[in-house]
């Protein structure tokens, strides 16, 4: 159809033409990231927010908003028994040192039972054990004590890793400024120590196996003891009684030995354990527990 | 690390961790077992791990720990099924925190988990994609699509106080 003209308009002029001067000042609100898939308003702000970037043209209004989603934690908040958490510090030392200085003092202190109760020590138990090892801790210069001690890692230890702390003394010479000398005759006793993680209780039918520290979720210490003197060894632990204190008069049991380990690990290694012994509901002695202070 | 490390990492994470992993659990036992759990690989790994790396190992293994058992109990949104705004009833609200803490508790456990990092322990993105095994960028996805969902769930109308 023709368009009647008038005062010489052209068709073109009678056309709507868009204002191009108008435009949309907020695209930036509506635009994507690539990235996050948020818009990118948002991704300046968070990223001002967040210190990934210092963007000047983000609305301060929207910054402020996503400064509110700061998460602050309650600090009235905590773990009820962190102690629970807490490990103590088993009988068997970390450094070798500290293991050849505590078993020393327990076999210096079997030989002294030995001694007292003129044990026959002719009854020896054979086992096949792995190559034989050495240790010669080092004392300070000039040394105060010398010693070496010889011991072979057992089959034990090798077939189960839990004991792998399990030791076979085989022989010990100390000498000291007292020109003190334990004798290789004292490793027949054939004295074995080692850890097991957490509670262990020896069977009940066992007339070998001590076990200190069977407290749950610690390390046990365990002595296993060939010998004809176990049974001598093991009546005191357990007659011992925080009421009658009965035990002491028995003489040395395989406990007191413990403690002067331990007592012995502290002198040679500046260490502060403490040996507590731990009593049950009736009040016997049912194990030691060593505590580092 | 020694035992004393060891014992002094109880000291100053055990909190921490119990917190984050609390606050993605909402149940106390649980959050407690997990925690137990994490000190427990940390004690067994203690020997060989460097002081300076502990937290990071108790993050770590509480958070792969965590995520195990939430796929276990239960089945979670992710954050594409959360709509922009909130269609909830209105109901009252006494603080920001408690609005935070219903929007936290409707994030997915990964994201959820991004956000209680950072703000709770300071992590960098780089950290955080150590802990939960992402890679950076999508720790900062992650992080950022939370970050909108947080502000736009405290802006609703029925969110402001």
């Amino acid at each position: 159809m023709a368009i009647k003209q008038h005062n010489g308009e052209s068709n073109e002029d009678k056309v709507l033409k868009p204002d191009l001067d108008i435009t949309y000042k907020h695209k930036s609100s509506i635009k994507r990231s690539e990235k996050t898939g948020i818009t990118l308003e948002n991704e300046k702000a968070i990223a001002m927010f967040e210190g990934d970037a210092a963007s000047a043209d983000t609305p301060s209004g929207l910054a402020a908003i996503y400064s509110r989603t700061r998460l602050q934690a309650d600090r009235n908040v905590v773990y009820p028994n962190p102690e629970s958490l807490k490990k103590r510090v088993a009988i068997i030392p970390v450094s070798l040192q500290y293991a050849a200085a505590a078993i020393i003092l327990l076999l210096i202190s079997i030989g002294a039972w030995f001694i007292f109760n003129q044990e026959n020590l002719n009854e020896h138990i054979q086992y096949d054990l792995a190559k034989l090892e050495s240790i010669q801790p080092d004392f300070g210069n000039p040394p105060q004590q010398s010693l070496s001690l010889d011991y072979r890692r057992t089959e034990i230890m090798q077939a189960a890793p839990m004991l792998r702390e399990a030791v076979r003394i085989e022989r010990i010479n100390v000498i000291s400024p007292d020109e003190i000398v334990v004798s290789s005759t004292i490793a027949a006793t054939n004295l074995f120590l080692y850890t097991r993680p957490g509670s262990y209780q020896p069977p009940a039918t066992s007339n070998q196996e001590l076990a200190i520290n069977a407290e749950p979720g610690k390390k046990t210490l365990v002595g296993k003891i060939f010998s004809g003197m176990f049974g001598r060894v093991k009546a005191p632990f357990e007659s011992d009684n925080i009421q009658s204190g009965a035990g002491s008069s028995e003489g040395l049991s395989f406990w007191d030995i413990a403690e002067l380990g331990v007592k012995g690990v502290n002198a040679l290694g500046d260490h502060d354990y403490t040996v507590v012994r731990d009593y049950n509901d009736k009040g016997n002695v049912k194990g030691l527990i060593v505590v580092e202070e | 690390m020694t035992t004393r490390e060891y014992n002094n990492c109880v000291d100053q994470h055990a909190d921490g961790v119990y917190r984050f992993i609390l606050k993605n659990l909402k149940d106390e036992h649980d959050a407690q077992d997990v925690v137990q759990d994490a000190f427990e690989k940390l004690w067994v790994n203690h020997k060989k791990l460097n002081p300076g790396k502990a937290k990071s190992y108790l993050f770590t293994t509480a958070y792969h720990t965590m995520i195990d058992h939430i796929r276990k109990n239960r089945h979670l949104g992710s954050i594409e099924d959360i709509p922009e705004t909130s269609n909830e009833t209105f109901r009252d609200y006494s603080d920001l925190k408690e609005i935070l803490d219903e929007a936290l508790a409707k994030l997915n456990e990964v994201q959820r988990s991004v956000v209680l990092l950072r703000d709770y322990e300071g992590y960098s993105y780089h950290e955080i994609g150590e802990i939960t095994g992402l890679n950076e960028s999508q720790v900062k996805v992650y992080l950022y699509r939370a970050r909108v969902y947080l502000k736009n769930y405290i802006v609703s109308p029925e969110h402001v106080i």
